[in-house]
């Protein structure tokens, strides 16, 4: 029999805090679709999505009303395409990506991710292609995503690549002026990518993971904030020790979701679970913020002194509540602060009470890193690439992820808005940081991995 | 050994089952299962037990009444024959819960429990939450055994319609999410 509570309390997660699965992600391995010949490998990549992918949204949408759970996302994760398609030509990357961005409408997913590569140490012909393809090929295509690794804590960081991605970001603005530099949020760059990431832009299948998985990304920063503003109405003296015990326990019922629904998709699929990434994901939706939760442990909003505090607690607790209701976590795993995505984020960069300077200092203690923060479509190259390669800075000696998914909107200066659509939202243009960095991004090579001894 | 249903129902008050279960112990009659609720200070209890050779009904069910009445407690006793298998065969089911949210009305229970009766879903546990102060909405929440034959979508937009013809808010849900959330153990 079950509790009057445990009948309350799931109701009220689901239909008054915005308790979803955000995403499950089908990642399916293209390294067998490997080809010199484009036709064959074109067969090969539509026949093999078309054969684990086309049941996927049925059976998550079955799943879901199963339980009562809307599954908000369906996504497809590849390896990465600068590797199994390592002999292409910059033209026949492109040719590629219409392929793939074919294959998921086919499947009717929202998206579908890893169209990437890793070169963190260095870059083949064929990755570099797939680079130089970036700018026709996210502008001609609706749903694919792409993810470039320029560094990692192994191999220090790849300052040609960041150098290079400088450049990318803006040309793939320009490919997309028409759209507000949209092609930019389908793009990321990171240092210490995980293989299994489940969220896009980030999501792609590595080297190392099963022919086909199901990876889950849970949600909840609704529930979150819910729970917390309980905790303080009844107890308005609540403790940060207390604060997080009821982040963690909510943290538990959110991922135990994931778990769930990723368990029961892939059963019915036949193909294994992989991992739940326990993150805090935000959309725009009022109500849906990872940014209301800094304003619910007593901060006039993120961005007020005491932000990386609650950051690093919530993230924490949020691992620790994950963890147990897990079988197996990945991913990012920990809360997202993309500007674009979460309303009370994006009001704090507007009223000036968030700099990029202040959400650099977050990403230090949360996952990912600046993500969606729309910038003058005139910053040059190299202010862009120095900011990614503060970002992977932090990545790299800290042995964490961090990625760069900044959006340098064509045409649009400091104060203007601008619109993405859905989920990935609207945001008002923030500053970047001044000075010049050209000299140092001139420089290029790698800058070393660090030593990981010696902690400090 | 013969087996026989107990009902006890009445005015709730300390004692109850300690006088139930020490008649029952004094002629050694087996409790083989028990269960009991309390509704607005309503007793409710059903003992199935196993009577000793030799050993009436009638005897145990005189017994009882006789300590009740001793004891001035506001109970009726009733001792059945249990019957088994004649009237109803569970099927293969899943196990559903069914909530329904909205403004007090006399027929929800009737017009939600006619649908479960049309396909042959039978209530395992049903539980009216009813308003708070202030409030007027109440919540039931029915726990259902869902026959495995049953098409899932064709029964959810039956309930969903009746739902929305009565004004109220109807979710249908696997039962395990309940417990996947709120309670530690394996999935």
């Amino acid at each position: 029999m079950l509790t009057e509570n445990e009948v309350l309390s799931t109701l009220n997660m689901l239909r008054n805090e915005h308790l979803d699965v955000r995403t499950v992600t089908l990642g399916i391995s293209l390294f067998d679709c490997a080809s010199h010949d484009f036709d064959m490998f074109a067969y090969k990549v539509r026949a093999k999505i078309n054969k684990y992918a086309s049941t996927l949204v049925r059976v998550c949408n079955e799943v879901g009303e199963r339980y009562g759970i809307p599954v908000v996302n369906k996504r497809i994760s590849v390896s990465p395409i600068g590797v199994v398609g390592a002999s292409f030509s910059r033209a026949q990357m492109v040719r590629a990506c219409r392929v793939l961005d074919e294959s998921a409408k086919e499947a009717g997913v929202d998206f579908l991710g890893g169209f990437g590569c890793l070169v963190e140490k260095g870059m083949t012909p064929g990755e570099r292609a797939l680079i130089d393809s970036l700018p026709e090929a996210l502008a001609v295509t609706d749903r694919i995503c792409s993810s470039i690794n320029v560094a990692s804590s192994r191999c220090g960081i790849n300052m040609d690549a960041v150098a290079l991605m400088g450049q990318t970001i803006l040309d793939v603005a320009a490919a997309t002026a028409d759209r507000d530099g949209l092609g930019c949020a389908k793009l990321v760059v990171f240092a210490n990518i995980p293989s299994d990431v489940p969220f896009m832009a980030g999501a792609y299948l590595g080297v190392g993971e099963p022919d086909v998985v199901i990876n889950v990304g849970v949600s909840g920063p609704g529930v979150v904030k819910k729970a917390i503003d309980r905790a303080v109405s009844r107890n308005p003296h609540l403790t940060l020790g207390q604060a997080a015990e009821v982040i963690k326990h909510t943290a538990y019922k959110v991922t135990r979701v994931g778990e769930i629904i990723g368990g029961e998709v892939a059963r019915q699929l036949n193909v294994p679970f992989g991992v739940a990434d326990l993150s805090l994901a935000p959309t725009p939706a009022v109500g849906d913020s990872v940014g209301e939760i800094f304003q619910s442990l007593g901060l006039s909003s993120i961005g007020a002194p005491g932000s990386t505090a609650v950051l690093a607690m919530l993230n924490d607790a949020v691992k620790k509540g994950g963890s147990f209701a897990s079988s197996h976590v990945g991913g990012l795993s920990g809360a997202f602060i993309p500007v674009s995505e979460d309303s009370s984020i994006e009001a704090a960069t507007r009223s000036g009470a968030l700099s990029i300077e202040k959400l650099e200092a977050l990403t230090s203690v949360c996952s990912v890193g600046l993500d969606m923060i729309a910038i003058p479509g005139d910053t040059p190259a190299a202010t862009i690439a120095g900011i990614i390669a503060d970002e992977m800075a932090i990545g790299m000696i800290n042995s964490k992820t961090t990625a760069v998914r900044v959006i340098p909107v064509p045409g649009k200066s400091v104060g203007e808005k601008a619109s993405f659509g859905g989920l990935l939202g609207e945001a008002y243009i923030i500053p970047v940081p001044g000075g010049d960095a050209s000299g140092f991004i001139a420089h290029g090579g790698r800058i070393p991995a660090p030593i990981h001894s010696l902690k400090n | 050994m013969k087996t026989v249903v107990i009902s006890v129902i009445g005015l709730d008050c300390p004692g109850v089952v300690h006088l139930v279960s020490d008649v029952l112990s004094t002629f050694k009659v087996n409790i083989e299962a028990v269960t009991q609720t309390i509704l607005q200070g309503q007793f409710a209890a059903i003992f199935v037990v196993a009577l000793p050779e030799g050993l009436d009904r009638h005897t145990v069910q005189d017994q009882l009444a006789r300590r009740v009445a001793e004891r001035g407690m506001h109970l009726t006793v009733n001792v059945h024959p249990f019957e088994q298998g004649s009237a109803f065969t569970p099927p293969a089911s899943e196990p559903f819960v069914v909530t329904v949210t909205g403004p007090d009305r006399l027929d929800i229970i009737s017009s939600i429990s006619r649908i479960f009766a049309d396909h042959d879903v039978n209530i395992e546990n049903l539980k009216a939450i009813l308003p708070e102060m202030g409030g007027d909405s109440c919540l039931l929440v029915f726990e259902v055994a869902l026959p495995v034959s049953v098409d899932r979508s064709a029964f959810r937009r039956t309930l969903l319609a009746k739902a929305e013809e009565l004004g109220l808010q109807l979710s249908i849900q696997h039962r395990n999410i309940f417990e996947a959330l709120h309670r530690v153990s394996p999935l």
